[in-house]
């Protein structure tokens, strides 16, 4: 399914929350939605899905979703885990979606196993925790198999073994050929998996791009690197002018930008490169510099990061 | 348009449990109907002076409509739209059904369905218990009933067979007025009080100060009144009907177009 953002607008009174958003989400991939808190994510997944009026338009194979042929089948999104009835049970939530869907019921008990609250089927929602609430979100999402996914911050509240599972659902789901477009500030979880980036602070677009080329935005400077012997590379690295720091007894950082060279120097000083991991050039990093003093909610701490961060290129 | 309707159907009958609310409603009717009856026998043997009347079919029927429809019907069907905005789940039917007009629509239908089904579940009740009721309900005559503490001589114009559907569209009308509330101000308690409060205190109020000043409150500004003055056909109020239904419509109207147009997240 093609989605494609065109000026997206919508301000709150005075304030404008989401400023002349364009993108697309390309079809059969993850694409992870990155911000600081504040962005504007959430208000901008919801414009797509017209559950707030604003200016510009969101269209899913060309219609808006109110519009779109059996869009509340080919399209599953969660938008977080204060979106239930309290007082009603895992099942009986799936089965009024399910049935306003014009899903089999069998679907019901699927997802439940596929999501493992199959043993809390019964359980009434207000006794849930955040990380069972969101999984019943995914699996809100999942029930009608949708051709898209649109979920906010769906690894919230989530143990290990469930952000593991997650990962892995989404993947398979854009293998198999759906779209994933996805929120989150866990950065390292999202460039685990997505191999689109969408970026925005302040409400604007930053970036949007494949992952390849996000991360190229920043030159790495430094490189951690692991030897069979530290000794004899450090000073191979010393002749060559370049300096490095011990890291530890096998692993030593380097300051260097370009890690052929690094590479060159171990060929020619026989050690063996066992580990060669950029440094400052990892997505966190990239969205780091990229939303550098954009923060809508900024610490002290942060305000003074911000100010040391290099930008990127544009 | 279907997921509307099967989202509408499904929530009628899984919001606030209204089938509670109907046995409820309907049981306490009739008991109210039975007390007051049972009180106006044992008055009326002890020879008391001016001892009420039994009920009459009419007014056994306004008990209904008054308890069953005012109290008890008011909270699940208000709870249709605002235990959506209580619970924010509102996004999620909005998902399910994303024109919003078919959701609007399909929760009144269903709305009116179950209203409907409620209130002949308390004929049906009434019929029933009616004649175990020691000083039986009236088919005719002077109405009685703790209505006439607000006006003793409540007249009632229209046949038999008028009586049925006004009292069923009344009630419709009334609960148009709950939902309207209970949307505009996203509250299930304030859909449900705002309507009793202006019936039962505004209009009571000011029928008294009207009597009194004569046009302090302007009758217009009570559109109770002007439903009640319908419902018995009132020869006084020819356009009684244009008022209420007016009013509800507005009201509906407000409340329709908030709920088209208000963010929901």
């Amino acid at each position: 399914m093609r989605v494609v953002i065109s000026a997206l607008s919508k301000n709150y009174g005075s304030k404008r929350v989401v400023k002349d958003l364009s993108f697309e989400i390309p079809e059969g991939k993850v694409t992870g939605f990155l911000g600081p808190n504040g962005s504007g994510k959430t208000t901008t997944m919801s414009l797509m899905l017209g559950l707030i009026a604003g200016n510009g338009r969101a269209t899913f194979d060309g219609s808006p979703y109110v519009s779109l042929a059996q869009g509340n089948r080919r399209v599953g999104a969660y938008l977080g885990p204060e979106n239930f009835n309290p007082k009603f049970t895992a099942k009986q939530h799936l089965a009024l979606s399910a049935f306003a869907r014009g899903v089999k019921r069998s679907r019901v008990t699927e997802v439940l196993h596929e999501v493992g609250l199959e043993s809390v089927r019964n359980t009434k929602i207000k006794a849930f925790s955040t990380g069972m609430r969101q999984k019943l979100g995914i699996a809100t999402a999942l029930l009608s198999q949708p051709e898209i996914l649109i979920l906010d911050e769906p690894a919230n509240g989530l143990d290990p073994q469930s952000v593991l599972w997650l990962r892995n659902t989404l993947s398979d789901f854009a293998k198999a050929g759906g779209s994933v477009f996805i929120s989150s500030h866990l950065l390292s979880e999202i460039s685990q998996f997505a191999e689109h980036l969408v970026v925005m602070a302040q409400g604007e677009l930053l970036a949007s791009e494949p992952m390849d080329d996000f991360l190229a935005r920043l030159t790495p400077v430094a490189f951690k690197v692991r030897t069979t012997n530290s000794e004899i590379y450090a000073h191979a690295l010393a002749a060559k002018g370049l300096t490095c720091d011990r890291v530890s007894k096998d692993v030593i950082e380097v300051h260097a930008t370009d890690s052929r060279e690094l590479l060159e120097v171990a060929l020619q000083s026989n050690s063996s490169v066992m580990e060669l991991t950029p440094v400052g050039s990892g997505v966190e990093d990239v969205f780091m510099a990229l939303t550098a003093g954009l923060e809508e909610y900024q610490s002290g701490a942060d305000a003074r990061t911000a100010g040391e961060m290099e930008a990127p290129h544009a | 348009m279907l997921s509307a309707i099967r989202y509408g159907a499904r929530s009628v009958m899984t919001f606030s449990r209204p089938w509670l609310f109907l046995v409820l409603g309907a049981v306490s009717a009739v008991l109210m109907v039975m007390a007051y009856n049972w009180f106006a026998h044992e008055l009326a043997i002890s020879q008391v002076p001016r001892a009420p009347l039994p009920l009459t079919l009419f007014g056994a029927q306004l008990q209904v409509i008054n308890v069953l429809g005012m109290m008890f019907l008011s909270v699940p069907v208000a709870a249709q739209f605002a235990q959506e905005y209580r619970y924010r789940t509102l996004a999620l039917a909005f998902l399910v059904a994303p024109r919003r007009w078919t959701l609007f629509v399909s929760k009144i239908a269903f709305s009116a369905v179950y209203i409907v089904v409620s209130i002949i579940v308390a004929w049906i009740v009434l019929a029933i218990v009616g004649p175990l009721i020691p000083n039986p309900v009236q088919p005719n005559g002077g109405l009685s009933s703790f209505l006439t503490a607000l006006n003793p001589n409540l007249p009632w114009a229209g046949s038999l067979g008028t009586m049925w559907w006004k009292i069923l569209i009344y009630v419709l009308v009334y609960m148009a007025f709950v939902v309207a509330f209970a949307i505009i101000t996203n509250s299930q308690t304030l859909g449900v009080m705002i309507p009793i409060f202006y019936v039962l205190i505004v209009e009571s109020i000011s029928a008294i100060v009207d009597v009194a000043e004569a046009t302090w409150f302007p009758s217009v500004l009570r559109p109770f009144m002007f439903g009640q003055a319908w419902l018995t056909s009132d020869p006084q109020y020819p356009f009684a009907g244009v008022v209420f239904f007016g009013y509800a419509l507005i009201a509906l109207v407000t409340a329709f177009l908030l709920f088209i147009r208000r963010d929901s997240k």
